[in-house]
């Protein structure tokens, strides 16, 4: 017992029971106020889209129509919807979770790669019993992700090295990994498949969920992760420490929490959670590692993080509406002629509609209070929080000691 | 492996260094206003679609060169609002416009030509052989196959310098990049300094775009850049926001992508794909080699000004 | 000659400027006196055309003048030296004076005749100042300098320097006095804001002092008076009266005797520009830290905590080596630190209180459960509303975000986290630095019960007389090195300002 515990209880038993939360909003205009940011997003950036689609060939209503019908217009577009919405959840979270510590990682869609590769070769070439087999591949895919984002946590950690373009270099190191290891010849090609490795054991596949359809246990798996993902953000020291880090590194070092630590373990549960999306998508979908499996998986996921507002409810559910996205891209693209690449486009402006939250919430205090002297916009500019009542991590690029400047 | 003084190999990485150089000195000169810029990868591929859209259209490759200098520029403008007026997170805002590109460049290649991967092929520079210098002995072969833009592209760094630590602009831009509350009290538009330095940074980086499309590649491709654009950042980062250390690394990073297309063509035992990472591989060690980097950076960076 | 008329300001239901009435003469060094929140600031920013006023007007030389913004008061001639200077570091003496105004020849910048200009300047005034150096590389007083050098290279007529001296050591106080007198022999006029009574004696030929927005006094200062004596002891009284309305206080006496040491660092040093540094520090003992900022305090500070590495030497506390601990381990053994940059170091902005508090206390009971794979967010909310009631500090509610606190509460708030680590030993950085006198006032009540119940305390402050009053003994640092140690009631301010700019050791001193 530390001397900390005595004056700990002396301070709680000198306190008064009730909790003075009176003057604070109340738990559930937060969340009303959250989901009307979160439209307000959704809608923005489909407007803005709507030009776009006129540039593309067609217009707002078939395009609109056909990303309806294809994502929601029968059941196996409903199961597509959740198939796609399986690893944006998991790389989703991934960058969430590192927002949250203050770090960008946009090397998702490297990490889920490398996850989806070590999860089908786990898959193809171990042989252990039952659900074992299975539960192996998964952890090959998270370990698989974790260990590539290594590079750049301890760049990071070390050196200072801003992770946005070392994570970026890593995903283009992840592709060039990828070709060589399943190109005609390479380690780890299939004999009968071109561009993949071998077929997964049956016992390493997740099990289809809702014949007739594709959809597979990854979800659930998905929303379970997302569960305890959301306890261990909100509800463990360790959580704590990884968001006292992203509010204020240097706050956090002088508190006793180790950042450099802090950093390299969140950058790694972010790394594995996108590899553990890539294994779920190699072992539910297709049984096998194909190359360039993943349609972008891995940069929508930073359009669904930021949509999310780092939280993982949040992530879930802009998680399920980019799922809905990509599928009902194949219809916008054999219906209303469009390319597929409008997904990308729509979560360019999803995330652009995010950074226009200052501007938002200026205008909004602007026009319902006069000034008041102190204003309440944090002055670094480099929040990247939806609504003001929340918790957000703030990153700020030349911060003290770990960060440094891109 | 490879012969020390090869004259092609630097006039191959040479060429490969200026789409570099020019998203460098843009990143330069937006980051040394104080603006992050880390979409210099979306303007340098907007650049790169428009030269080529406009120059099918038009059949004259200086139009499309026009047209994607002017869509850089807007682009730059669009970085400029977000970073210096709305006041957003300089980097997010930087990922919406690369995501924006991106998908957007991809998705219009269908549109207008009918494959789905790249673009028709346009008409193209030719090469601007120099009459003096080409004769010289030795070096002479370098202006013989080089053409206006590379030209360019080794004439900006000096010039980029005379403008940053000779001129009043210069000094006032940096000024704004080391303390804008310093600047502003002195009188200095800090604003309107941003804007024109962020705008000059997609105008640069759009025609480091533009130069692979048009000049290299004679058509657009999906996702063409690869990540061109972060290692032009990396080479600012390296070389310390400096315009003549950066224009060094820039060359650095070309002379190893010239080294690798050559290896695969001369058959080198290392595979293809390694060699295809190569260039990342280098930006990475350059970037963990770079020490004491946070003192190099401009003291304000990142920072938004808000006028009182 | 300029004069100001009715000017009065109003933030909300506060009045910063109440009618005031003020006139500065030329050649004069006129001061004006408050406490903080009397509305010097306020008042100063208005002549220099950074706030409007609400009503009340600016004359000059007889004509009534619209100033209404900085470049409009410059125009006219008149220039200010803030607190925080703005200067660049990166960039030259001459580069800093020409920004915004560069002299220009064939389209480029012409920094030679730049050059010479200025390095005639400060020759005239005697500044000794040199145009090609690098600012960063400047003391804090030459630093001064320039920023006065570049109100005047802008054609300042009447200079307003803002706390001056809050940042030099006794000697560079004369400096800038001579430099005061210099300008003075030459016309010009300079505005002494400062709440330091003893400067505006000495270097002030005519001070105004305001007290709660509105001018509480005026007087002339006698040369007669400046001098140690009776005369210039009743013009201080007379003037803190005008200032708080009633005498000042006697300083708190020291009555306790301080017990065992607690706290011993020895010949510790970073490897870098600290260092090494000796002193200990006694159970019920108070230790302040004088001395100019940057000379090591800060990085003395983080040794302590244990966010910079000590590379040689040793740190011991209550007989342990903690040397080597980590900043956790420190503070779970009974350290507490209220940091210099609360908004940088103490607190974390966009959590809320409960989350704030619990800044060190995250891995042990009760916020941390079940073997720490749980944090109780009851007992962070608990601990909070304790702190809350126990330290009277205003807020809504414990889920509201820190930055909805006043910085007076925020500071409330973070030193009753630390002093709940139950400390033996409390370093206080700053503690009162931006805080209005209630704060103040409570945060030196802490203290000083710290002191009674046995705790072994470090204070670092630039407020020489925050020290004064508070510690028991005080050390001087200068350039990484304790350059004297001495009991605060033998303190002599002439060698206490020789430590600080390292000007004398501790045997020359004693001799003296």
């Amino acid at each position: 017992m530390t001397r900390g515990n005595d004056a700990l209880a002396e301070a709680l038993a000198s306190a008064t029971e009730s909790i003075r939360s009176a003057a604070s909003p109340s738990g559930s205009s937060k969340l009303l106020g959250s989901a009307l940011s979160f439209l307000a997003i959704l809608v923005g950036a489909l407007v803005l889209a709507i030009p776009v689609v006129y540039l593309a060939g067609s217009n707002p209503l078939d395009a609109y129509g056909a990303l309806l019908s294809g994502s929601v217009g029968d059941r196996r577009a409903i199961a597509e919807s959740l198939i796609s919405m399986t690893p944006l959840l998991f790389a989703g979270m991934a960058v969430a979770i590192a927002f949250q510590t203050g770090l960008f990682n946009i090397g998702a869609e490297g990490q889920l790669v490398i996850g989806g590769l070590a999860a089908g070769y786990a898959g193809a070439s171990l042989d252990l019993p039952g659900p074992l087999h299975l539960v192996a591949a998964l952890l090959a895919g998270f370990v698989g992700g974790a260990l590539w984002a290594l590079i750049p946590a301890l760049l990071k950690a070390r050196r200072g090295v801003h992770e946005v373009i070392t994570t970026i270099m890593m995903n283009f190191v992840a592709f060039s990994v990828s070709q060589y290891l399943v190109k005609p010849g390479g380690l780890l090609v299939s004999k009968t498949q071109p561009q993949a490795t071998e077929k997964a054991a049956s016992n390493a596949l997740l099990p289809r969920i809702w014949e007739p359809t594709r959809l597979h246990a990854g979800v659930l798996l998905a929303l379970a992760v997302a569960v305890v993902c959301w306890y261990v953000i909100y509800r463990t020291p360790f959580g704590y420490r990884l968001r006292l880090t992203g509010a204020n590194a240097k706050a956090a070092e002088f508190s006793g929490i180790s950042t450099k630590r802090t950093i390299v373990q969140a950058f790694m549960l972010s790394g594995g959670l996108a590899g553990l999306g890539g294994a779920v998508e190699v072992l539910g979908v297709h049984g096998r590692y194909f190359d360039s499996f993943s349609p972008g998986y891995g940069f929508d996921s930073i359009a669904v993080a930021l949509l999310g507002a780092l939280n993982p409810f949040g992530v879930a559910v802009a998680a399920l509406f980019f799922g809905m996205l990509r599928a009902g891209s194949i219809r916008l693209q054999s219906d209303a002629g469009v390319s597929r690449d409008m997904v990308t486009v729509i979560s360019g402006l999803v995330v652009a509609c995010v950074a226009l939250t200052p501007l938002v919430r200026r205008l909004r205090s602007g026009a319902t209070h006069r000034r008041r002297g102190r204003p309440t916009e944090p002055s670094d500019g480099a929040s990247i929080g939806l609504d003001g009542s929340r918790p957000v991590p703030v990153t700020d690029p030349a911060v003290g000691g770990s960060v440094g400047s891109v | 492996m490879f012969d020390p003084i090869d004259l092609n190999w630097f006039i191959s990485g040479l060429s490969l260094s200026v789409p570099l150089i020019f998203a460098a000195l843009g990143g330069l000169l937006s980051e040394r206003a104080g603006v992050i810029n880390l979409a210099l990868e979306g303007m340098m591929l907007f650049g790169a679609f428009v030269g080529v859209a406009v120059s099918w259209w038009t059949g004259s490759p200086w139009l499309g060169v026009a047209g994607a200098l002017f869509v850089g520029g807007l682009l730059g403008l669009i970085h400029a609002w977000f970073s210096v007026t709305v006041r957003a997170n300089q980097i997010v805002s930087a990922t919406a416009i690369n995501l924006f590109a991106a998908g957007l460049t991809a998705a219009l290649i269908p549109a207008i030509w009918s494959s789905s991967g790249s673009s028709d092929a346009v008409n193209s520079f030719g090469p601007t052989s120099i009459p003096i210098l080409r004769d010289l002995p030795w070096i002479g072969p370098i202006f013989v196959d080089l053409n206006a833009f590379d030209y360019c592209a080794l004439l900006l760094a000096p010039l980029l310098w005379v403008m940053l630590y000779r001129t009043s602009f210069g000094l006032r831009l940096r000024s704004c990049g080391e303390s804008a509350s310093a600047a502003a009290s002195v009188g200095v538009n800090v604003i309107r300094i941003r804007y024109q330095a962020v705008v000059l940074s997609g105008v640069l980086a759009a025609a480091g775009g533009v130069y692979l499309s048009l000049s290299e590649l004679e058509r657009f491709q999906r996702n063409m850049i690869n990540g061109r654009g972060f290692l032009a950042l990396a080479a600012l980062i390296f070389g310390r926001w400096r315009p003549l250390p950066a224009v060094g690394a820039c060359l650095l990073f070309g002379m190893a992508d010239a080294y690798q297309l050559r290896a695969q063509t001369r058959g080198i035992a290392v595979p293809t794909e390694v060699l295809q990472a190569l260039p990342y591989l280098i930006g990475l060690a350059a970037l963990a080699l770079v020490v004491g980097r946070r003192a190099a950076a401009p003291a304000g960076i990142g920072q938004p000004y808000v006028k009182d | 000659m300029l004069r100001m008329c009715g000017i009065t300001k109003r933030y909300g239901t506060v009045v910063a400027n109440d009618r005031i009435d003020l006139s500065f003469a030329h050649g004069s060094v006129h001061g004006l006196l408050g406490e903080n929140g009397a509305g010097k600031s306020t008042l100063m920013k208005v002549l220099f055309g950074l706030v409007t006023p609400d009503e009340g007007f600016i004359e000059k030389d007889g004509r009534r003048v619209e100033i209404g913004s900085a470049a409009d008061s410059i125009r006219l001639g008149i220039g200010m030296v803030q607190q925080h200077f703005s200067l660049i570091d990166d960039f030259t003496v001459a580069e800093n004076l020409v920004l915004g105004h560069e002299p220009r020849r064939r389209g480029l910048l012409d920094l030679d005749s730049a050059h010479q200009q200025i390095q005639e300047l400060s020759d005239r005034y005697r500044f000794r100042i040199d145009p090609l150096q690098r600012v960063g590389d400047l003391a804090v007083g030459a630093r001064q300098r320039v920023e006065i050098l570049k109100a005047l290279y802008h054609g300042a007529e009447i200079l307003i320097l803002d706390e001056p001296t809050a940042a030099l050591a006794p000697h560079e106080v004369d400096e800038l006095s001579r430099v005061l007198l210099e300008l003075r022999e030459q016309g010009r006029t300079v505005i002494f804001i400062s709440h330091k009574l003893g400067e505006v004696v000495s270097l002030c030929d005519r001070v105004t002092v305001l007290r709660d927005g509105a001018v509480g006094g005026e007087r002339e200062i006698e040369a007669s008076e400046r001098e140690p004596g009776t005369a210039r002891t009743d013009l201080v009284g007379e003037l803190a009266r005008m200032m708080v309305g009633r005498d000042l206080p006697e300083p708190p006496p020291h009555d306790t005797v301080a017990g065992d040491v607690v706290v011993a660092v020895v010949d510790a040093a970073d490897g870098e520009r600290l260092g090494p540094v000796s002193f200990t520090i006694s159970a019920g003992e108070i230790l302040g830290v004088a001395g100019v900022e940057g000379n090591g305090q800060t990085e003395l500070i983080e040794l302590l905590v244990g966010v910079r590495r000590c590379r040689k030497g040793r740190i011991e506390l209550s007989g342990d080596d903690i040397t080597h601990w980590s900043v956790r381990r420190r503070l779970e053994s009974g350290l507490g630190h209220i940091a210099e940059d609360r908004h940088g170091t103490a607190i974390a902005e966009h959590l809320d209180l409960a989350h704030n508090v619990t800044l060190g206390f995250d891995r042990i009971e009760p916020m941390a459960r079940a073997r720490r794979t749980w944090l109780s967010l009851v007992s962070m909310k608990r601990f909070a509303s304790g702190l809350v009631t126990r330290y009277r500090i205003q807020a809504g509610g414990v889920t509201d975000p820190i930055s909805s606190l006043s910085g007076g509460n925020q500071q409330k708030l973070v030193v009753g986290r630390e002093l709940c680590r139950s400390p033996l030993f409390f370093i206080a950085a700053q503690p009162t630095r931006g805080l209005d006198v209630g704060a103040t006032a409570f945060v030196h009540e802490e203290l000083a019960n710290l002191r009674r119940k046995g705790a072994a305390i470090l204070l670092v402050s630039l407020e020489l007389n925050e020290v004064l009053a508070l510690a028991d003994r005080i050390i001087v640092m200068s350039d990484g090195h304790v350059a004297g140690e001495m009991a605060s009631s033998d303190v002599d301010t002439v060698t206490l300002g020789l430590w600080m700019t390292g000007e004398a050791s501790t045997s020359t001193a004693l001799a003296s």
